[in-house]
């Protein structure tokens, strides 16, 4: 290796450091291998011993008591300062001087890395910029005729030109290629983000917001100062995403094209975990600790929380152990695959980076994350998958199935009033963005009535406008009670939010205009408000706005207003471009939901898990609007929730075998196919090969029901199965064929409703709630549908299974919750102090009853909580009563306790 | 002639290193360092982090990986120019692709000069 190799020394402070450095020194001289000095650095500063002590404890899975030589014996592995290590090793001068040798000869940084993206994607001999010039009009004749209005095509011109400057050509034909790959496989797919500003994205293909209809601004896309490439994300079906994924790699090969990595970091629940165990606390006391965190946030212990877990907040190892933990937040865990960010190259990609396995098979990505990717100015494409996407295409099939129709995103009808009403009632369960409780109690106060209204809706429901302080005075414009006001000058800008700026684009349009930026410092100040919120930066910007604005005329009064508003949304804003994509999305589902509650009902159960409810909420809604909703039977059902025909319309709801826990598809493949002639015994399935546990799990679905059995019965039948003679014995008599008759007990409603839930998180036969509600009166709770007769500020007591909880971070600590009995779902606000003093009922009640106050603002309705109150026991104790009688039977069919699915948290 | 520190463990290397990249280049440039290698453990996860953080304080990071070897002593490696850095990533792939995630397995054989990868 000769003159590259040399032979590293470090002062270890072990006691013979002199001994060993001399014999190295020797060595060195011996066999021509110069010293180089190094102090083997594992952290910046010696107060971080501890922590990396920690470190250590949990990887080699010990205690610091018994850890021993595994830790380093000293505090010396921190970086010293050059003079300290000149002292240091002042007897081995050359030791010093290698250690600068060899960073002369390592000339070689980052920023050299020189990124090419592929170029094979032209046809006919052209280059990837004439490749693109020539799809994109063409795109615009398909997407406008022949007649392309003038907008677009100056538009267009506009981009081509700038896309060429910068050199992206090659980076839209890729994603142009998977686009059309997607669509070619009829997998659905909507750009979303800000490359819906680009018009040259809209006639390829990949948005599908109409520019004509929105004013795009295209430097919030990509503008030249960012100097940072376009990044355009597409949303595809989330079960078909893969397909998308495995054409890339297969494109590509695995050596040009990886995904890129997230670094997971620790979170305080982990690095609690870790540090405890590290410290020798008792797994109790770390269970505790760590389990009474709220969910999603990484909100800090204080005393008053400690001591009521019973720790002692003055214990001074706890103390540490807290220290520690803290310390410990943030460190890179180990690398993850972004959601679906691509990384493709020219040349060799693991020249550039080294490639790595992904925990997912076939897989792999790179060892850097968006950031550092950023920081390089590769270009990554982010291929995202969108459970409504597949959703909605589900419910096209259905819809083409069933009412002939042939539907896609481009063709449902426009501007429908009657889905506009629907909307304004909030009734939206299941429907894209808008079904969120915040959204909900925001529709019927905006009343949404055309399209733009949809993309004003989704944007305002965001904590940046809520923190700007924008919600109130847009909505009381809106419902004109207070005149819109804005400058004439800013009309064009400002008129269509009347007054109030709600989008990216907005604020980026009256820095432009009002104030003289040009379209990359008003790019500058979206994202200094966005990520510089600390170093100065945005101060430069707020003298430049309100300085520029004042010189054109306009008040002060109003430039501070604007900036202030600016300021609130920064990184949470919405682009506009944005929330229209995402409009899109609520639109057609709204319609679908609309016109075909059956079709969507089954597409939104077909495409679990996503959104906001659990299958029993939808199922509940689709009966709500009148959809006869089947049980799954062995008979009936296929895998997939179907429908079936009826004399009226909407159609009926036929539950499918997903809906049940413990089944799978190829099982149930079997049995579909033994069902030709019509299913007429259990044994014919069992002869048939389905397993003798596909049939205990269809029997707690209680899908035997067309063939006479309930429940109870199948599983007594299915019981007798395992000794049936098979092969040479077949048809001869068992055991169990001579077994009695038995009389098996009835099983009681609230038994049946109980194993239902247990089977398929729901029940068509009655609500848990329903059974409880001679002791709820006893308690005085109002039933949910009442809360419309009482008036506004009445004090109320309701109670109900516990769905979502939702504790946004704006909303300075509110807890929202929904909770829902067999009449309906009511929502409640849990203000923060209640929220600390219930908070161990809020987070484990599964049936929660409170006492608070009404509150009615229009069609809005909250119930103020003032109290909590747990009654899982009323759910323990709902089949109790008829342990009695089945004691008695001889079969013991144990009291269940009702499983239900766990309420979903959210921010 | 002023040092340099050539090994420095940040927390890319799992459960080793104590400080993240940054605080490490934080550190050094007050300490008056003009450059600082980043040696993780057979990974380049933490120099891109490193080198953005080494460019806001004007100092200069040099990409280098420390090689844990499965049958042999570790090695420093610090790559010259790209085509010798090119060559250490694509060694760090071949052990990654070789390996179950999070693993890297390198041999003395592949870090060879004639075994060029």
């Amino acid at each position: 290796m000769g003159e590259q190799l040399y032979l590293s020394v470090t002062r270890s402070y072990l006691g013979d450091d002199h001994k060993k450095i001399y014999r190295l020194a020797q060595l060195s001289e011996l066999y021509h291998i110069p010293l180089v000095a190094t102090n083997d650095v594992h952290y910046h500063h010696p107060e971080r011993r501890q922590l990396q002590d920690i470190l250590t404890c949990v990887r080699e899975k010990c205690t610091i008591y018994n850890a021993g030589f595994r830790l380093h014996q000293n505090a010396e592995r921190h970086l010293k300062t050059p003079e300290e290590m000149h002292r240091l090793f002042r007897q081995y001068p050359e030791a010093i001087s290698n250690a600068r040798r060899i960073a002369d000869a390592c000339q070689f940084t980052l920023e050299s890395l020189k990124y090419v993206y592929p170029e094979e994607l032209t046809t006919e001999g052209r280059t990837p910029q004439e490749e693109l010039t020539y799809l994109s009009w063409e795109g615009a004749k398909e997407r406008f005729g022949d007649d392309i209005p003038e907008k677009i095509s100056s538009a267009i011109t506009y981009e081509l030109t700038f896309i060429e400057e910068m050199n992206y050509a090659a980076y839209f034909l890729t994603v142009h290629d998977i686009v059309r790959f997607a669509r070619s496989q009829h997998i659905l797919c909507q750009g979303r983000g800000s490359a819906a500003n680009s018009t040259v994205c809209y006639v390829l293909g990949i948005t599908s917001v109409n520019p004509t209809k929105i004013d795009l601004l295209f430097e919030r896309f990509i503008s030249s100062a960012r100097n940072e490439p376009p990044d355009i994300d597409v949303d595809f079906e989330h079960e078909r995403r893969e397909e998308v994924m495995q054409y890339i790699f297969n494109k590509y090969g695995r050596d040009r094209a990886a995904i890129v990595a997230t670094v997971t970091q620790q979170h305080q629940k982990g690095a609690i975990r870790d540090v405890g165990k590290a410290m020798g606390l008792s797994v109790d006391t770390i269970n505790r600790m760590s389990t009474s965190i709220w969910r999603y946030t990484d909100e800090w212990f204080d005393e008053g929380r400690l001591l009521e877990h019973g720790l002692n907040p003055e214990d001074p190892h706890l103390k540490k152990v807290l220290a520690l933990t803290k310390q410990m937040m943030g460190f890179p865990r180990q690398l993850g695959q972004h959601t679906g960010g691509f990384v493709i190259t020219q040349g060799k990609l693991h020249e550039l980076c080294p490639i790595l396995n992904a925990r997912m098979e076939n897989r792999t990505c790179i060892e850097w994350n968006k950031d550092d990717i950023d920081t390089l100015g590769f270009m990554k494409i982010d291929v995202l998958a969108l459970g409504m996407l597949t959703c909605i295409r589900k419910a096209f099939d259905l819809v083409k199935q069933y009412y002939g129709k042939d539907y896609t995103l481009a063709n449902i009808p426009e501007d429908d009033p009657a889905v506009y009403e629907m909307i304004s009632h909030a009734d939206t369960i299941g429907v894209f963005q808008i079904e969120s409780r915040a959204q909900q109690s925001m529709l019927p106060r905006l009343r949404p009535k055309e399209f733009y209204d949809l993309v004003i809706e989704v944007a305002i429901v965001r904590p940046g406008p809520i923190q700007g302080d924008m919600v109130h005075p847009y909505l009381r414009r809106r419902n004109g009670q207070e005149k819109p006001d804005y400058p004439p000058q800013l009309e064009d800008i400002l008129k269509k939010t009347l007054g109030v700026p709600l989008f990216q684009e907005q604020a980026m349009n009256i820095a432009i205009k009002a104030a003289g930026f040009t379209p990359t410092e008003a790019d500058e100040l979206r994202r200094s408000m966005a990520t510089f919120r600390l170093n100065g930066v945005i101060e430069k910007f707020e003298k430049k706005l309100i300085d520029g604005m004042t010189a054109n005329g306009y008040e002060l009064d109003f430039a501070q207003r604007i900036f202030k508003q600016l300021k609130g949304f920064g990184s949470y804003g919405f682009p506009e471009s944005h929330a229209a994509s995402f409009a899109l999305l609520v639109y057609v589902s709204s319609y679908l939901k609309c016109y075909y509650p059956d079709v969507f009902a089954g597409a939104l159960l077909n495409s679990m898990p996503m959104g906001f409810y659990q299958p029993a909420q939808i199922v509940s809604d689709a009966r709500a609007h009148h959809v006869e909703v089947r049980p799954v039977d062995i008979n009936h059902s296929f895998w997939d929730n179907t429908l079936e025909e009826k004399d009226t319309i909407p159609h009926a709801l036929r539950l499918g075998f997903r809906q049940v826990k413990g089944l799978n598809q190829e099982e149930m493949a079997v049995l579909l196919s033994a069902r030709k002639k019509g299913i007429t015994s259990i044994l014919a399935l069992r002869e048939a090969g389905v397993s003798q546990t596909a049939l205990e799990k269809l029997a707690d679905a209680d899908a035997f029901r067309s063939i006479g059995l309930d429940r109870r019965r199948a599983l007594w039948e299915i019981s007798s199965l395992h000794d049936r003679p098979i092969g040479l014995f077949t048809g001869q008599a068992s055991e169990s064929t001579v077994e009695q008759a038995v009389r098996l007990p009835e099983m009681s409603a609230p038994e049946h409703v109980v194993q239902d839930y247990n089977a398929m998180a729901l029940s068509l036969k009655a609500h848990p709630v329903s059974f409880v509600r001679e002791k709820l009166s006893l308690l005085h709770v109002t039933a949910v549908k009442d809360l419309a007769t009482i008036p506004d500020g009445m004090p109320v007591k309701v109670s109900g299974l516990v769905l979502v909880r939702q504790r946004p971070g704006t909303a300075s600590g509110v807890c929202f919750i929904t909770i829902e009995d067999e009449t309906g779902c009511a929502n409640l606000v849990v203000f923060n102090q209640l929220f600390e003093k219930y908070r161990k009922e809020i987070l484990q009640a599964r049936l929660l009853m409170v006492e608070g106050k009404m509150q009615r603002e229009g069609e809005v309705v909250h119930v103020v909580v003032r109290q909590c109150y747990n009654l899982n026991r009323l759910l323990q104790q709902m089949t109790v009563v008829e342990e009695t009688t089945v004691k008695q039977a001889e079969i013991k069919a144990g009291t269940e306790e009702l499983k239900l699915p766990g309420a979903r948290n959210f921010r | 002639m002023q040092y340099v520190e050539l090994q420095v463990t940040s927390n890319f290397s799992f459960l080793r290193g104590a400080s993240h990249p940054d605080e490490m280049v934080d550190q050094a440039a007050a300490y008056g360092y003009k450059e600082i290698a980043i040696t993780d453990r057979n990974t380049l996860a933490g120099i891109v982090r490193a080198h953005a953080a080494a460019k806001a304080k004007g100092i200069r990071i040099i990409p280098a990986c420390r090689l844990d070897l499965q049958d042999g002593p570790s090695l420093l490696a610090y790559p010259t120019d790209q085509a010798s850095y090119s060559r250490l990533s694509s060694l760090l792939t071949t052990g990654n692709l070789r390996a179950e995630k999070g693993d890297c397995h390198l041999y003395k054989k592949m870090c060879m000069p004639t075994q060029q990868v």
